[in-house]
């Protein structure tokens, strides 16, 4: 145990002198705040710049409005409504029913129709241009039946439902009023699922908001209301498919098995939750703190990778091309020790690293953002709901990371041995970090049958695979079972673990018995 | 006889076809210098290597102050110290971390003992600087202190005297000779400087193609080639050292010389301190030697250095063949 520490000591002194080191927490510290500051000030941008505003600007409504008019006139202008082809004549009617829509709205009803009203409108105005063409002059257009058949998959799913979408965008174009369009959204979504019990289960999302935080989200701040939008249709989905017995979430129609319906299950539970209490957590600043987390997150994460990549892929081999290995060789230790002391004072800093990371993001996010309200985690599980603070969420996913930094240092580390090069092992293992990213995000569009034929390939980016379904984790039994990539995670997780003792006996293997 | 500290019996090691070192067997005592001798690629670093934990061997056995280098690795590796070809240590550590490094490995705690290495090997002024900032000379006497910290009983130097000035090699020859004779310990160099290995050694091996071809004592060595020429040798005169006096008061070589008439004291020198060399013819030999008798010194041998060990040398290896 002694010679453990000892060498350990030694390995340690090694790596904290490493300028690279420096430069890597230099980093590690500057990032988080920095994409947090950029975030707040973007946020703090559109604040003042008006499409936030605490009270409805009626002038800048008027304005925007005007603009749109505007613009559509000025389309309208390059139509020919003397011109046989019909597909001109729909778009020239449609363009001709936005702008009467537009103008409705700003005669009676500006004080309602927020921003996200006006851009809805110009965009429905498009799809339905778009699937004017289809139906009206599909052949004349020269589609194909897969054109159109996505196209019509676009629409609703079936011919009744778009040939139904274009009337009812019609009569919302054509009446302009808020009702209508409100209806209208009720009614479509960005899913394929329609029906009387998926209207119900939206009204019923709906009806769960406090209705002073459904005006606020409407009125002031669009990006609320565009969240609190995909929380309802989220809500409405999971609760059909639970009605039905189908996965109508992720589009997959699969029957639901028991293990997925204790999901949908918990999931409901975190949606009510969510819909419940929305105020702090569907604003536009929320979202921003979330997000500049994320991206903080992932370069903090490819950063700590990178530099413990390069320290682990030279660990050994630098000692080697320089010849310091001599004074190692000639200590009265076994060589095995010397391995394992290396891979222990790697796998030790990559830790401190890690919770390093963690404090800096935290630190830089209760800073710049205020509080960490916004991002309570909201967890529901086998029935259950907890809520969970930030930092104990975040701290979660800094232990996910620094499992993705073990499998770096046991890959480098035995790739630096048995290669006996520091640019080969740090060459390998940077391409293969790389690498097998891409390759995972192609192999998510297998089944999990074709996927194993790629087994090799996958599951070393161990924690990104982990993370997303971090946010249903409450034990490690559960954890396992929530299907990734279309292979569990308890899997993964021993494969994970195979693997980095095959790469531990390589290294091992590699490092003692060969001549140096 | 002093016991073997490091034994070696009936080693090769093989690179692809080519025997680096063939079926070598021998010996290095307690408190000897030992030579090892040879050309370019004879086999020597191999050897050195495979005793310090570097390569392995193929067949045969090594042993090192009794213990098995294969199975009890750290215990045989723990008697011995050592530097192999070029002392290379960790650039970006000042060479007193790299001592402090090297003798935490042994469990060494003692901070007067680094000190006491860094003056012996004459570094005290500037072993707070980083290595990388070190000559070639300073390395290699930085590499002596780590091969001497934690009291080897086996000490392999890979062609020490590569890259010291003469004062170095001096030093060097003295540290040796006093580590070897005055505490006991087991000394093995391997040199091509055949001057200097007959002014250090005790005794000499000589290696050509992996085959141990010849071991003897220096001053046989030249015997045995070159017995009988007339002329002058250089004699080395060994007085009975201190250990062997059982608690008796004995001269060192200083007193010896002391005693000797004026005329003598040209002629003879001190090499170390139980040691006398002088170069001489046999006659002279006699009469110094009735004298130092006369005088009441006690001795304990003479040995017979002369310069053939050159002459030993190409004879033993083919004098002048190409690389194997
Ligand atoms: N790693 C190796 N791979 C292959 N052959 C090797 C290796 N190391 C040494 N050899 C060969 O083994 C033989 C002995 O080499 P060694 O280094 O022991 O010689 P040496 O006696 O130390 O020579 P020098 O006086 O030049 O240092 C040489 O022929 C050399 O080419
Ligand atoms: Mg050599």
């Amino acid at each position: 145990m002694r010679k453990y520490l000892s060498l350990f000591k030694n390995e340690w002194m090694k790596l904290s002198h490493r300028a690279l080191l420096v430069v890597g927490i230099l980093a590690l510290l500057a990032v988080p705040p920095l994409v947090a500051i950029s975030l707040r000030s973007s946020v703090m941008y559109t604040e003042s710049s008006g499409s936030i505003s605490q009270t409805p600007d009626q002038a800048a409504l008027q304005k925007l409005a005007q603009s749109h008019l505007d613009q559509l006139a000025e389309q309208q202008s390059w139509y020919d409504p003397a011109a046989e082809d019909v597909y001109t004549q729909l778009e020239y009617q449609t363009n001709k029913l936005a702008q009467e829509a537009l103008q409705n709205l700003m005669n009676n009803h500006l004080d309602l129709a927020a921003r996200p009203y006006i851009q809805d409108l110009l965009d429905q105005q498009a799809r339905l241009q778009a699937a004017a063409a289809l139906l009206a002059n599909s052949q004349a257009q020269g589609f194909t039946e897969s054109d159109q058949l996505t196209l019509l998959n676009e629409m609703g799913g079936s011919q009744a439902a778009a040939e139904q979408t274009l009337a009812r965008l019609g009569q919302v174009l054509a009446d302009g009023r808020f009702e209508a369009y409100r209806d209208y959204l009720l009614e479509t979504s960005d899913t394929v699922v329609s029906g009387a019990d998926y209207q119900t289960a939206l009204a019923e999302a709906w009806a769960m908001v406090p209705t002073e935080d459904q005006q606020a989200a409407w009125l002031y701040d669009s990006s609320a209301y565009v969240n609190l939008r995909g929380l309802t249709e989220q809500y409405a989905a999971a609760e059909v498919s639970m009605a039905r017995g189908y996965d109508l979430l992720n589009g997959t129609e699969q029957p639901l098995r028991s293990q997925e319906r204790q999901t949908f299950q918990d999931l409901l539970l975190e949606l009510r939750y969510e819909l419940k209490n929305p105020a702090s957590s569907v604003t536009a600043l929320a979202q921003a703190a979330g997000n500049s987390d994320n991206v903080a997150k992932q370069l903090s994460l490819i950063i700590l990778c990178v530099g413990i990549l390069i320290a682990a892929g030279s660990f050994v081999s630098q000692e080697m091309e320089t010849g310091s290995i001599k004074s190692l060789i000639i200590s009265p230790t076994r060589r095995y020790k010397i391995y394992l002391a290396k891979l222990g004072s790697l796998l030790l800093i990559a830790l401190l690293l890690a919770a390093f990371s963690w404090l800096v993001r935290l630190l830089s996010l209760r800073i710049v953002f205020g509080s960490l309200s916004g991002l309570t985690q909201v967890i529901g599980h086998n029935g259950s709901l907890h809520v969970w603070n930030y930092w104990q969420y975040a701290a979660l996913d800094a232990v996910l990371g620094y499992l993705t930094l073990a499998v770096i240092v046991f890959f480098a580390l035995a790739i630096s041995t048995v290669t006996r090069r520091t640019a080969v092992a740090v060459g390998l293992t940077l391409g293969g970090y790389f690498g097998l990213m891409v390759t995972e995000s192609v192999l998510a569009n297998y089944g999990w049958k074709e996927a194993f034929r790629f087994l090799p390939l996958m599951n070393l980016d161990f924690s990104t695979r982990l993370l997303s379904s971090a946010s249903r984790l409450m034990t490690l039994k559960q954890f396992a079972s929530t299907p990734q990539l279309n292979i569990s995670v308890g899997f993964s997780a021993l494969y994970v673990l195979i693997l980095a003792g095959l790469l531990l006996w390589i290294g091992l293997d590699s490092f003692c018995r060969r001549d140096i | 006889m002093s016991e073997d500290v490091l034994k070696l019996k009936h080693i090769t090691k093989q690179f692809g076809r080519r025997k680096a070192v063939d079926d070598l067997t021998l010996s290095v005592r307690a408190g000897e210098i030992f030579g090892f001798l040879g050309p370019n690629g004879a086999g020597k670093t191999t050897t050195i290597k495979m005793v310090m934990g570097f390569l392995f061997e193929d067949t045969g056995h090594i042993e090192i102050g009794g213990f098995d280098l294969r199975h009890q690795y750290e215990k045989a590796m723990a008697q011995v110290g050592g530097i192999v070809e070029n002392p290379e240590m960790y650039g970006q550590f000042s060479g007193r971390q790299n001592l402090e490094m090297y003798a935490r490995l042994h469990g060494l705690k003692d901070r007067h003992r680094i000190d006491e290495v860094v003056r012996l090997v004459g570094m005290d002024k500037r072993i707070n600087e980083k290595v990388k900032r070190y000559s070639l000379g300073m390395k290699q006497r930085v590499g002596l202190a780590q091969a001497l910290v934690h009291r080897p009983r086996l000490l392999i130097l890979d062609e020490p005297t590569n890259g010291l000035d003469p004062d170095g090699i001096h030093q060097l020859r003295d540290l040796l000779k006093n580590l070897a004779h005055k505490e006991g310990v087991a000394v093995m160099v391997s040199s091509h400087q055949l001057a200097e290995m007959q002014m250090m050694c005790d005794r000499v091996g000589i290696i050509n193609q992996g085959r141990l071809l010849d071991v003897r004592p220096v001053g046989q060595a030249a015997a045995g080639e070159a017995g009988g020429e007339a002329g002058l040798r250089l004699y080395r005169i060994e007085l009975l050292p201190p250990e062997a006096a059982r608690g008796q008061t004995v001269p060192d070589a200083q007193e010896a010389l002391a005693a000797l008439p004026e005329g003598w004291r040209g002629l003879v020198h001190a090499v170390s301190g139980q040691a006398l060399e002088a170069e001489l013819d046999p006659q002279q030999l006699q009469e110094l030697l009735g004298l130092l008798l006369e005088a009441g010194i006690p001795l304990s041998q003479v040995l017979h250095s002369s310069r053939s060990l050159e002459d030993l040398y190409f004879s033993v290896t083919g004098g002048g063949q190409s690389l194997a």
